[in-house]
């Protein structure tokens, strides 16, 4: 059964016939399951306990159950693979359109499993929703959208951006086409619509590669002018398949992997458990203890928060200011509180920076002064912003790394920030107290290090959220108080047994990933099973992996020292933030990496092909997510990851007995 | 070119706008600005002149002083931009949400990569960051990015001697890139007074126009302080347009009629050519000042890289948006402007999908509010396809409101 957004299709095998079904998905998963499963049985004249496995596809899967039935779901992109796979056994690559999203699939044509695949985000263009948008406001059926749309003798050029952005300009052109033209206008728009949905899916199969044998699945593949369209936009032919409606390919894969389970031999990966397990709560309570006396703390101390990881926290300990990191995210208030700034248009993070002061966070105005030096522009206009509730400044942060004079210059600007810094304290910064900072610092760096490095072992004795929730401390504990519980717990994990055991082993790289932002990482961990052993963001691994120099000018030493740190992509070359990317996947030992930029990231979503082909050229496999705070698309984030995750697992299972076999 | 018949005309006070003879500098401007096209300046490149993508900035005095012409790197968006778009998107996966001009030229620049004779970019790195990474893609291109990685100050007391002397050494290492040795300072300075001049000129037609601002359309000052950039490649003929204009608005005042426009400040800028400044004028809009560029002199007191590091500086404080300006400072350039020119309203032109350009309309719209001034903003991206319905039935209501 294939639930699809839209309709739910399904196919059921018997030893010597293929039977289809559709009905429309309802509001109740369940519900639409059983009609479906009922539609069947009577179209074959089957009895219910004739059945002997039922596997679930589509989104709507996995709120599904049928107590008397042995059921599992499987993601669409596996089915649909196995469907095309058993349609046409040459297929190598999958075009699939559905009513909610749309993908490229390359296939092992040998055994019809995914090798790589690709689908799109949560934005609707490209997607059968989208052409259904332009059907509902051309006053056309859905069905009739592609035969008028092949009527067109000039089609016009849409945006191809957004599918709210591409109704607004139907209705300008249908305006402007005037009565007498309106069924040829109705025809070009409806073309210009075709040609911009498969402008994004030849977007999509870009970065899996095109290879024949080439098919068309899904919903929309029943539509004549896409098909048409897509042929001219990608430069090449569909296999046709005959027998089966191409709507039916991610049910049929479901079947055919039904009938693999009918004789039980399932193979079930083996959730493995952490041997012993270490209370990582005392640090957190001590970070909840911190911070609630942080903002009620009434005694004349100045505190102060930063947003950038390029600002050293050295300089604001060396002047006894407390002071924060403020990096709150991934609660969709904020967002929609900063949006009142930036429109919807900036990174979820800088919204969520902004939309934490609007509502008035308490930590966040609990501060004197808010100091960034600004890395991306989109922080910079929020430090800027965030002048309306509380005072800021902002400092340059040369973008050159490896030039002399943006070392000297980025000095001058520490300089200047010291004394900030004094006139805010009221205490002058002497050379040596920086220098204790510096080394007390560098202390801090080291065991976060050193902990990370516990994570190079097979069963990495620390999660990837365990590891990012352990950052907190650096960020909101007074520096000597993190340090003892780092020590802390380092020697509580170093001594843990070591097992034999191998997880499937992720790098996540790409943007911040915010204090409160931990959706993608309980997914790959609680959900599915998988670790990730090391973090290529600024809230992970990567602004402990160096140490500022102890010896010489502290001053230069920190200028140094943070210009020469594992570098955010925004610094140049990009090819020193590709560079150290790799070598991290390199040293971690990574079986794949998730790449996740924050939708808007300029520093990340942008570079992404940069990175890409850096860890391509490694061999590892690599999934790109635009990500953002919204809570809503769980399901379509977990068919991408779980199914990722699958094929590394099918990757690692001739090497490495990642699976045995149950009932 | 000579107007002098225009000139010689007595013409009464009350005769009608339309019996004004068609602008013969005009006429200029846009010829010479038709002349300054990629394949002109890559003929020039062919017989072995230097030229360079950039050409955007406060920093053009000096890429003349190395014997270079800039283009601009929006030239890179006037052909087949949706077709860049989809290449940037398609084989560079640059994500939809990133902006038309970002894509048009990873786009663009991609299709040129084997061909392309303008090998270089120079680019100024403090307002974009969409744009900074562009760049950065396309070295693998084969192109030689430079870039210009200057300051962002927000105060006066920012401007440091430490931050003018970083500036002065970025702007050495751009001379050095362009010609392999540090500028001559002789022609650098004698840039920086050939470009004052121009700017005299253009502040003075800018003054004059307030007389008469029909006379001289909105699109055609954009296109004069496009030039001004870059004096579409040959600033003597540029400066005389300048002066030519200068004439013709003397005599167009005379028939100036106040009551037939509504006068407004344009903060940002419309992208996709003219349509849109179609629209304000056929609506009965006029813009009467503009807030992306600046018309202050390059200091001539201070040795000539200096000079620029200042100018770069003091634009910013300013709260010129083309220097990088902070967000809260554009506004009270704006609050200048409406003083100067009694405009009724205000127009913010933005980049649609543009995270840095949108913050400034959504903190100067509650400003403004709060000051009794109505400010609209309109989304605009790089494609010279007619304005959406939604546009026009934006502006146009604006305008009437404020008849």
């Amino acid at each position: 059964m294939d639930i699809g957004s839209r309709a739910a299709k399904g196919v059921l095998l018997t030893p010597d016939s293929i039977y289809t079904e559709q009905v429309i998905t309802g509001l109740s998963m369940q519900k639409t399951a059983d009609e479906l499963l009922n539609q069947l049985l009577k179209t074959a004249a089957l009895r219910r306990s004739k059945i002997a496995y039922i596997v679930g596809t589509g989104y709507g899967r996995i709120s599904i159950q049928f107590g008397d039935i042995p059921y599992r779901v499987v993601t669409e992109i596996t089915c649909h693979a196995l469907g095309a796979h058993a349609l046409n056994p040459g297929t190598r690559t999958i075009i699939d359109i559905g009513g909610q999203d749309s993908k490229a699939i390359k296939v092992d044509p040998a055994t019809g499993k995914v090798v790589e695949f690709v689908m799109n985000d949560k934005c609707a263009a490209g997607t059968g929703r989208f052409l259904e948008k332009t059907a509902t406001t051309l006053g056309l059926e859905l069905s009739e959208l592609g035969d008028v749309a092949l009527k067109a003798k000039s089609p016009f050029q849409i945006s191809s951006q957004c599918v709210v952005f591409a109704e607004s300009e139907v209705i300008s052109l249908k305006a402007r086409g005037g009565q007498e033209n309106s069924e040829e206008t109705c025809a070009n728009i409806a073309a210009g619509i075709h040609y911009s949905t498969a402008r994004r899916v030849k977007s999509l199969l870009s970065r899996v590669g095109l290879e024949p044998e080439l098919i068309f699945s899904g919903g929309v593949s029943n539509n004549p002018g896409m098909w048409q369209v897509l042929e001219e936009v990608l430069d090449a032919k569909f296999t046709r398949v005959t027998g089966i409606n191409m709507t039916y390919a991610g049910a049929l894969g479901a079947a055919v992997d039904a009938g693999r389970h009918v004789k039980p031999k399932i193979r079930v990966h083996v959730r493995t458990q952490q041997p012993v397990s270490i209370d990582f709560s005392t640090i957190q309570k001590a970070v909840e203890k911190e911070q609630t006396a942080f903002i009620t703390r009434n005694d004349g101390s100045k505190k102060a928060g930063y947003i950038c990881a390029y600002t050293p926290p050295e300089l604001l300990t060396a002047a006894g200011i407390l002071s924060v990191r403020l990096y709150k995210g991934g609660d969709t208030e904020l967002v929609s509180q900063g949006e009142l700034y930036t429109q919807s248009i900036a990174c979820d993070f800088s919204k969520s920076t902004l939309g934490a002061f609007a509502k008035g966070d308490p930590l966040y105005r609990a501060v004197d002064k808010v100091y960034n030096f600004h890395v991306c522009a989109s922080l910079k206009r929020a430090s800027e912003v965030a002048s309306l509730f509380t005072t800021s400044e902002l400092f340059s942060l040369p973008r050159l790394r490896r030039d002399n004079d943006s070392h000297e210059f980025f000095k001058s600007e520490l300089l200047a920030f010291r004394k900030d810094l004094e006139e805010l304290s009221g205490r002058t910064i002497s050379a040596e107290d920086l220098h204790q900072q510096i080394v007390l610092y560098n202390k801090l760096r080291r065991i976060l290090k050193k902990i990370s490095e516990l994570r190079k072992r097979p069963y990495p004795v620390i999660s990837g959220q365990e590891y990012v929730d352990l950052v907190r401390a650096y960020y909101y504990l007074p520096p000597q108080e993190a340090l003892q519980h780092y020590e802390a717990l380092y020697r509580q994990l170093r001594n843990l047994p070591d097992p034999e055991q191998r997880v499937i082993r992720l790098m996540l790289s790409g943007s911040i990933v915010a204090d409160g932002d931990r959706r993608l990482l309980h997914l790959i961990e609680n959900e599915l099973g998988a670790r990730v052993v090391v973090e290529d963001h600024c809230t992970g691994l990567r602004p402990f992996y160096h140490t500022v120099r102890e010896s010489g000018d502290p001053f230069q030493a920190l200028a140094d020292g943070y210009l020469d740190q594992a570098p955010c992509a925004r610094m140049k070359p990009i090819e020193d933030a590709t560079e150290f990317s790799m070598q991290l996947a390199q040293e971690y030992d990574v079986d794949a990496v998730i790449y996740s930029s924050l939708k808007f990231c300029a520093c990340y979503a942008l570079p992404q092909i940069r990175f890409i082909e850096g860890f391509q050229e490694l061999g590892l496999p690599v999934l790109s997510i635009s990500n953002d705070y919204s809570q809503n698309d769980h399901g379509q984030l977990k068919t991408r990851v779980e199914t990722f995750i699958s094929v590394i697992q099918e990757k690692r299972s001739t090497e490495h007995e990642q699976f045995v076999s149950a009932e | 070119m000579s107007n002098s018949s225009v000139l010689n005309e007595e013409v009464p006070q009350t005769q009608p706008l339309l019996s004004l003879p068609p602008s013969k500098a005009q006429a200029e401007l846009l010829k010479l600005a038709e002349s300054y096209t990629i394949r002109e300046i890559e003929a020039e490149v062919a017989k072995g002149k230097k030229a360079v993508w950039g050409g955007m900035g406060w920093e053009l005095p000096l890429v003349y002083a190395c014997d270079t012409t800039p283009i601009s790197v929006l030239e890179l968006t006037r052909e087949d931009s949706r077709g860049s778009e989809a290449i940037a998107e398609s084989e560079h996966l640059v994500p939809v949400e990133f902006c038309s001009v970002v894509k048009s030229i990873i786009g663009k620049l991609s299709q040129r990569k084997h061909n392309d004779p303008i090998k270089r970019v120079l680019w100024f790195s403090s307002i974009c960051e969409s744009t900074n990474i562009a760049f950065e893609l396309t070295r693998k291109y084969g192109y030689d990015v430079h870039s210009l990685d200057a300051v962002n100050i927000y105060k006066l007391s920012d401007k440091r001697p430490e931050v003018i002397q970083h500036l002065v050494n970025k702007l050495q290492n751009v001379a050095i890139w362009l010609t392999g040795k540090p500028v001559d300072e002789d022609r650098l300075r004698w840039e920086i007074r050939r470009s004052n001049e121009i700017t005299a000129k253009i502040r003075r037609v800018m003054e004059l126009r307030l007389n008469n601002p029909v006379y001289l359309g909105s699109f055609q000052v954009l296109m004069l302080m496009m030039g001004y950039f870059n004096y579409y490649g040959n600033a003597d003929r540029f400066a005389k347009i300048l002066d030519d204009l200068a004439e013709e608005l003397e005599v167009a005042a005379k028939y100036h009629d106040p009551d037939s426009y509504i006068p407004l400040v344009l903060t940002g800028i419309f992208l996709g050519g003219p349509a849109l400044f179609d629209v304000v004028e056929k609506a009965g809009g006029s813009f009467v000042a503009w807030e992306i560029f600046s018309t202050r002199d390059y200091r001539e007191d201070v040795p000539p890289l200096e000079s620029l590091a200042h100018y770069l500086l003091d634009g910013q404080i300013d709260g010129i948006s083309m220097a990088g300006a902070g967000v809260h400072l554009r506004k009270h350039n704006v609050e200048r402007l409406l003083e100067q020119t009694k405009a009724k309203g205000i127009v913010s032109g933005s980049l649609t999908l543009c995270p840095i350009g949108s913050v400034a309309p959504q903190i100067e719209r509650q400003y403004f509010k709060q000051h009794g001034v109505p400010y609209i903003n309109i989304e605009t991206d790089v494609h010279p396809e007619p304005p959406t319905e939604e546009q026009v039935t934006r502006l146009t209501s604006f305008i009437e409101m404020l008849s």
